[in-house]
């Protein structure tokens, strides 16, 4: 018997006593004819599904989606307005005439937009210029909490607000004012926490207080708010904030003197950049965790890791990431035991270091010499190397307790004191000294035992 | 994976909401209506399969969902698994806020990756599809289809508003379905028909 015909198929899904006898009995014996109802049957269950119906009775949309739409159509408006109210301020140099102006109190300014739009620019600005940066947070937040609450829908004034606090926090802990910093970045999780569930702003926030515990040498507070800024970046699929909370997470191992822990995150980090195919993070995960593993004894790792940070850093033209892994490449050369070769690397470093204007940087460098110098038996030269980065952050106006503390190694250098504590103190002192301006230094109280 | 999905689904979303790429990209409106066609449906399946949230609450969440996806729209690099991991964060909140609620808690069903399954994104594609077939029937069509399947009437109850037979019904039942998949099928090729 041929097999049912769609029109049959169709009316006995509808009602099987609507086909013949013969053709049930045919159906029951026939796959093909089986497998044909049942792709009905899909279509049919689908027809049954509420989700399908949405929008096809000619009612009007309902007034909670209206509201919705008309919200995305007022941002874009608002956010177009932003840009050519705020157009001359776009860039450092209008600094003065953006404080002069004082545009968060003008009214034409105290828009959802002027507040997205200051926060997008101190955001891109927090490293370059992080005092322009705070203003630019601060008539921000002003301007977001001048809004009143009903002015956007479904509590999300507050996310305004929260990220206009977390540009401030942000911007202050890049000027080193690490108290005030964690008191925006404590009143912008306040904000985040007021909106109905957890969203992208709550993961930033915790990454910017995990950074501010680090600089404050809070470990235990910054592993933990790395670990939640990590873990609510992974809930909603935000890649490079994840990788930047597990980097976070890395360097307080690292510092910790973790260093298994801390090369197995940034290899985590390293493959998930490959992953992705980003270059940057397998250049920085490499560069991260040949360090480990420099600290570990595990040279042949490290060398490998260095070298392939080395050659990605060259072919994304990051000409201070260069230098920077040339660095790490001089330590590990030191510990495999070549220190006139070490010392050859890190005194280009220290020239390089110098000619990009990171004198930070430059200044630990000379600590790196002073100490492979010092293992090498050629102490004589020390307080050269150490005088010549106390000349070079004197000719950058960098007169900072960074500067004391050089010039104290390099005082104790002369005098043959200069010990691998101290070596350590003053290099965990300048390492902060950028973040922390106003810190004064005091020498070491005594040598551990 | 998760890019594919958002092309799947968005690519659906604007065939069910009407909308012309070329023609609106500066529109906020037909942007938001569009990724509103495309994604509400699979939010609303999640927070009620995956979290059993009650029919009556799902929209509300779907709603704010929304509504921090515009607020954040510059922060939000991809948005699939985005809006998919907020709507699992603003149901796992509401079965927070609800522990005390009649309904049973379900810790099966808590776990929430960002990305979903293949068979729940193609039963979306599939919604969205069908219904823009469904709008391209007839009023009489469509409407005999809803009553049939969405609201489950007879088809002697539908004879019987209508004034017709029920076998007439059937018959017209069978017809209207089988003109819908036969569009369904030629927007949708390679899909079941």
């Amino acid at each position: 018997m041929s097999h049912l015909t769609e029109r049959a198929l169709g009316l006995h899904a509808i009602d099987p006593n609507l086909v013949s006898a013969a053709d049930r009995t045919h159906l029951a014996a026939c796959d093909d004819c089986r497998r044909a109802l049942a792709e009905l049957r899909l279509f049919e269950d689908a027809l049954r599904d509420p989700e399908t119906w949405i929008g096809l009775s000619p009612a009007a949309p309902s007034p909670r989606t209206a509201e919705l739409r008309a919200f995305a159509v007022r941002l874009a408006a608002e956010d177009e307005e932003a840009v050519v109210l705020l157009e001359d301020f776009r860039e450092p140099s209008a600094a003065a005439r953006f404080m002069w102006d004082d545009v968060a109190s003008r009214p034409e300014y105290q828009t959802g937009g002027v507040a997205r739009l200051l926060c997008q620019w101190a955001h891109t600005m927090c490293e370059r210029d992080p005092l322009y940066a705070l203003k630019l947070a601060e008539a921000a937040t002003s301007i977001a909490m001048t809004l009143p609450d009903a002015s956007y829908p479904r509590n999300t004034i507050h996310d305004l607000r929260g990220e206009a606090l977390k540009e401030q926090a942000n911007a202050l802990r890049f000027l080193g004012r690490l108290p005030e910093a964690l008191r925006a970045a404590e009143l912008a999780e306040a904000e985040y926490r007021r909106l109905p569930h957890e969203n992208l702003g709550l993961a930033s926030i915790h990454y910017v207080l995990g950074c501010i515990h680090y600089e404050q040498d809070g470990l235990d507070a910054a592993e933990q708010a790395a670990h939640e800024a990590a873990d609510a970046a992974l809930r909603l699929g935000a890649d490079e904030q994840y990788l930047n909370a597990q980097y976070l997470l890395g360097h307080v191992l690292f510092d910790r003197h973790d260093y298994a822990a801390a090369a197995g995150i940034f290899e985590t980090i390293l493959r998930q950049g490959q992953s992705s195919g980003t270059t940057a993070w397998i250049a920085r995960g490499s560069l991260a965790a040949g360090g480990c593993y420099v600290e570990l004894g595990k040279l042949v790792q490290a060398d490998r890791y260095l070298h392939e940070a080395l050659r990605l850093f060259i072919s994304l033209d990051a000409g201070l990431d260069v230098t920077r892994t040339q660095w790490a490449i001089g330590r590990l050369l030191f510990a495999q035991g070549n220190a006139p070769e070490a010392i050859h690397r890190l005194r280009r470093c220290l020239t390089e270091l110098t000619a990009y204007h990171a004198i930070t940087d430059a200044g630990l460098v000379a600590i790196d010499l002073a100490e492979i110098l010092n293992a090498a038996g050629r102490m004589r030269q020390v307080p050269q190397v150490l005088a010549n980065v106390v000349t070079t952050f004197m000719n950058a106006g960098k007169l900072t307790s960074a500067l004391t503390a050089l010039a104290y190694l390099k005082e104790a250098a002369n005098q043959g004191t200069m010990t691998p504590h101290l070596l350590a103190y003053v290099r965990r002192f300048v390492e902060r000294a950028d973040r922390e301006p106003d810190r004064l230094f005091a020498p070491p109280l005594s040598e551990p035992l | 994976m998760t890019a594919l999905a958002t092309d799947r689904l968005i690519h659906a979303g604007r065939v069910a909401a009407g909308h012309r790429t070329a023609d609106n990209r500066e529109d906020a409106g037909a942007r938001f209506d569009a990724l509103y066609a495309s994604y509400a449906p699979l939010l609303r399946k999640i927070a009620m399969r995956k979290f059993g949230i009650p029919a009556g609450d799902v929209d509300d969440l779907v709603q704010d969902v929304f509504a921090s996806y515009l607020a954040n729209q510059a922060a939000v690099r991809d948005l699939h698994p985005y809006l998919i991991g907020a709507i699992c964060n603003a149901s796992r909140q509401y079965r927070r806020k609800g522990d005390a609620s009649p309904f049973s808690p379900r810790p099966e069903h808590r776990e929430c990756g960002a990305t979903p399954g293949d068979e729940l994104i193609d039963g979306v594609i599939r919604n969205l599809v069908i219904r823009t077939t469904l709008a391209r029937l007839g009023e009489s069509c469509r409407d005999t289809l809803e009553r049939f399947y969405l609201l489950g009437e007879t088809t002697a109850a539908i004879a019987e508003r209508r004034r017709k037979t029920a076998n007439y019904i059937c018959r017209l039942l069978n017809y209207c379905r089988n003109r819908a998949r036969s569009i369904y099928a030629g927007m949708h090729s390679g899909a079941p028909t």
